[in-house]
């Protein structure tokens, strides 16, 4: 596939899997892994390291909508506990190599039940930590 | 939500149809006959939101009060400007920033060039409002 500009990326959050791509206005999806030194007399004069454990994370700028969003969201943060997402960067359809499916749970820690200035469009912005792993999937992605 | 261009000028025209005694079109009128309104579409960007989420409009509402030369027009030019009244353009733009459940939300964002248009052997009195539409 060809570089490409982000217009359809489809968006779940909630055990409902309710789609919000339609309030997503910007999204990062961050994957880490901790480094772990392995430096040793051995290593020759130079640092040496492998990856520890994972740590993952999910941002994204949303367009406030009540209830739509709010309560979504809202609802999430009260309870406390993981919830589902799911991301694909080109829309609906199945997951494929041009279109593969990031699935994980976010822990909501936190929320802006109101954010924005007078006269703007009100916004959320979050940044969820991911609870276990990240499942991509996809044929060939 | 499913909408045209077209909805929303029909939405803005019927919301200041509630004005009494300003006519409202949907498109610009070919006749002089004061007062009246209309919505002129300035700009429109797409992808506020993934998959079609939010497209923002941008309209300047064109407002033909009278022959400025007549007090009347004037007074009423301050009845269309002020914030709240029975003849605000803006509060009834406002009062219902859906038009209908045609678009998600609008403001009423300025009132502006406040100037004359020769028309009909006469000068008349006009104001642009403009009008942010979330779609």
């Amino acid at each position: 596939m060809a570089k490409q500009v982000l217009t359809n990326v489809a968006v779940t959050f909630g055990t409902a899997n309710s789609d919000i791509s339609n309030y997503v206005a910007s999204i990062t999806l961050d994957l880490t892994k901790a480094e772990v030194a392995t430096t040793s007399f051995g290593s020759g004069g130079a640092v040496t390291r492998i990856a520890g454990l994972a740590d993952n994370s999910i941002t994204l700028e949303l367009h406030q909508d009540y209830p739509t969003i709010e309560k979504l969201f809202y609802d999430a943060w009260a309870a406390g506990t993981a919830v589902p997402m799911t991301v694909k960067p080109n829309g609906t359809a199945a997951a494929s190599s041009t279109n593969p499916q990031y699935a994980f749970n976010v822990l909501p820690l936190t929320w802006q039940s109101v954010n924005g200035a007078v006269g703007d469009i009100a916004t959320a912005s979050i940044t969820y930590p991911i609870d276990g792993n990240v499942t991509k999937t996809g044929t060939g992605a | 939500m499913s909408y045209s261009v077209t909805d929303i000028k029909t939405g803005l025209a019927n919301a200041l149809r509630t004005i009494p005694g300003l006519r409202a079109y949907a498109q610009q009128p070919d006749n002089l006959n004061a007062p009246f309104a209309w919505p002129m579409l300035d700009s429109i960007t797409y992808n506020g939101a993934m998959r079609g989420g939010l497209v923002t409009h941008i309209f300047v509402v064109s407002v033909v009060v009278g022959r400025s030369a007549e007090r009347t027009a004037q007074t009423a030019l301050d009845g269309y400007l002020s914030y709240e009244g029975s003849t605000s353009v803006r509060a009834a733009l406002e009062a219902d920033r859906s038009l209908g459940g045609v678009v998600q939300n609008l403001l009423v964002e300025s009132a502006s060039n406040i100037s004359t248009m020769d028309g009909n052997d006469a000068t008349y009195l006009m104001v642009d409002f403009r009008v942010v539409v979330y779609a």
